[in-house]
């Protein structure tokens, strides 16, 4: 016993920190990089959009109707209205990111302690959730969506928000799996048999070992959510015009496809490189948060 | 089997009840006069209204009204439109060819694309063939099924002029050519995701033992890869068929919307975008249906082909 603890090597110096370690990982792994940069890009574009922005998203200039990309000093043309396209494919970051990311933050907030209670309730509570979100799980939450939006009427907070709420089995799913495995851990044990409440024990030992799945979810997640209010926009249910949103520009320019393709290309390549950034850094982030799941 | 089927059944009824009650309840929980909401806001007269509210049973308790909706659909009655004045069924049964014949176009084009490229990708492991494969099937999975199609209809349409851009044609030939473009898109956008799993299912079975042992044999590689490996590939594919149903179930809404098509998915979003709710609840729940059938088939014939799951053990 004495000669095991004796061997035990001395971390202190030389083990890089975890916070240095994630990094080195995230450095050397294509995908995580490649996704990161684009979502940085599109975050900084949400936040400093007035600033980058060359003209005005909703105020067009209607005699400059449907020009063509790189023509009278607008670089990737003009709408129907006269609007400025870039301008308009800058500022939807911000619906785009904005509805997503509320639909994700929905989901958690509701998904995250179903998935605790039912991991740490087990019996009965824990079978009748986990029957309840397999189902809901087979079924494509869009379709629900649609009669939300029939019932609620369109709207880029209500199609988030019914997102949000059909997206909390994809969260909750993965808490409950996660808390399940730390339940049987020894410090949790040991932190019961110390008599520590059940709030510290999830709060300190659970919740933190939740963080990397949640984190990994919420980026795949992002990028469903993406495609989700993209196609509701795409209908007219979502976002409402004169807003700039890349699912609007795209139903916008289907109509005016033969003589202005510049437009539905110009918002559909938009809604593919954001969506493609989000899966690559989510997939990344899989692998240096998870390596021994990444090696399967 | 029949025990199998019974107990699938079983499951799948429950998810049913599940997805009719919602859309049941929704429109009843939304604040304000449900029968207001039904008409969409249009102006109406009181007496109107009184009349909405009998024909939709809107002035019975709650649960009479769920009853006996319930009741009805059971029978086939999914009530009538608001809008067009006939029956959610007949307006269901008119669809449906067109959305039949698109699925079932773009499920077969699918499974052309996938199932070589998953399978030479995997063979090919590491190669830039698999890099091609890989590429291909990110770069579709991140664009939305409709941006896939307005593409398509750019370049097939518009540049090179080889097919019609929009509607459904008229009957024979006509009509393959104008559902080439729509099921291709879709075919396209499923095979992202089946490219993926054939290419990884094949993998790891290509590294089983009974592989080894087939080659060892002295059997042509070809006869390894297609009867040895590929028949145990399969299994996953169907594993994850109830994904792909769904995802399919939504491509029909978003292809037919884009070409112009007027199959069930648009008589779904003419209804949303007009508020007609009896029709949305009545598509919906009758897409549900479907979509629980399929998943039922597909059960059993995962049963036919892998006999441990026939037995009850867990595959």
């Amino acid at each position: 016993m004495v000669a095991t603890a004796l061997s035990v090597p001395d971390h202190t110096e030389a083990a890089p920190s975890g916070w240095s370690m994630f990094w080195w990982r995230f450095r050397h792994n294509q995908k995580a990089m490649i996704g990161g940069v684009i979502v940085l890009l599109l975050v900084a574009c949400a936040i400093f959009a007035p600033l980058i922005a060359p003209m005005d998203p909703t105020d067009g200039e209607l005699s400059a109707s449907l020009v063509g990309p790189g023509q009278e000093g607008y670089a990737l043309g003009t709408d129907k209205n006269g609007r400025d396209v870039l301008s308009r494919l800058i500022f939807g970051t911000r619906t785009a990111l904005g509805g997503a990311l509320m639909a994700v933050i929905i989901s958690e907030i509701i998904g995250v302690p179903i998935g605790i209670w039912a991991a740490y309730r087990g019996g009965w509570v824990d079978e009748t959730i986990t029957r309840i979100w397999d189902m809901l799980l087979a079924f494509p939450p869009l379709l629900l969506a649609f009669a939300v939006v029939a019932a609620f009427g369109p709207g880029l907070p209500k199609a988030a928000f019914a997102l949000g709420i059909l997206y909390v089995p994809f969260i909750a799913r993965v808490v409950r799996s996660v808390t399940l495995v730390q339940k049987e851990m020894a410090y949790t044990e040991a932190a019961r048999a110390l008599g520590y409440p059940q709030s510290r024990i999830i709060f300190r030992h659970i919740l933190p070992n939740c963080v990397s799945p949640i984190i990994v979810v919420t980026t795949i997640d992002v990028a469903y959510a993406m495609l989700d209010l993209a196609a509701l926009s795409f209908l007219g249910l979502g976002v409402q015009p004169p807003t700039a949103d890349w699912g609007t520009m795209l139903s916008e320019g289907q109509l005016v496809l033969l003589n202005a393709p510049h437009l539905a290309v110009a918002a559909g390549s938009a809604i593919v490189l954001a969506v493609l950034g989000f899966n690559l850094l989510g997939d990344g982030l899989r692998d240096v948060l998870d390596p021994r799941q990444a090696q399967r | 089997m029949v025990k199998l089927v019974v107990t699938r059944l079983l499951t799948l009824l429950p998810l049913m009840f599940l997805i009719t009650s919602i859309v049941f309840f929704m429109v009843r929980f939304v604040p304000g006069d449900p029968a207001r909401i039904m008409v969409g806001g249009q102006r109406i007269s009181e007496q109107n209204l009184a009349n909405i509210r009998t024909a939709y049973r809107l002035d019975q308790p709650l649960f009479t009204q769920y009853r006996l909706w319930v009741t009805d659909l059971v029978s086939g009655n999914l009530g009538r439109s608001y809008r067009q004045r006939t029956d959610v069924t007949t307006l269901i049964l008119e669809r449906l060819p067109l959305t039949a014949k698109l699925s079932g176009f773009s499920f077969l084009l699918s499974l052309l694309i996938a199932v070589p490229l998953g399978v030479l990708a995997a063979v090919h492991r590491n190669t830039w063939i698999d890099v091609v494969a890989t590429m291909f099937a990110v770069l579709v999975a991140s664009s939305p099924v409709f941006f896939t199609g307005i593409l398509l209809l750019l370049l097939f349409s518009f540049k090179l002029g080889w097919l019609p851009a929009l509607g459904a044609g008229e009957g024979g030939w006509d009509e393959v050519k104008h559902l080439l473009l729509p099921s291709l898109t879709l075919g396209l956008s499923l095979a992202a995701i089946t490219t993926r799993i054939t290419r990884s299912s094949m993998v790891e079975a290509l590294t089983q033992d009974y592989i080894e042992t087939a080659r060892a044999k002295g059997l042509p590689t070809r006869v390894v890869i297609l009867k040895h490996a590929f028949r145990n590939a399969l299994v996953p594919i169907i594993t994850v068929s109830g994904l792909l149903f769904g995802f399919l179930i939504v491509g029909t809404v978003l292809v037919e919307h884009t070409f112009g098509l007027g199959g069930l998915g648009s008589l779904l979003i003419d209804a949303v975008q007009v508020r007609d709710y009896p029709v949305v609840q009545g598509a919906t729940v009758f897409i549900a249906a479907i979509f629980i059938l399929l998943n039922l088939v597909v059960d059993v014939l995962y049963g036919v082909i892998d006999p441990r799951v026939r037995y009850g053990g867990k595959a």
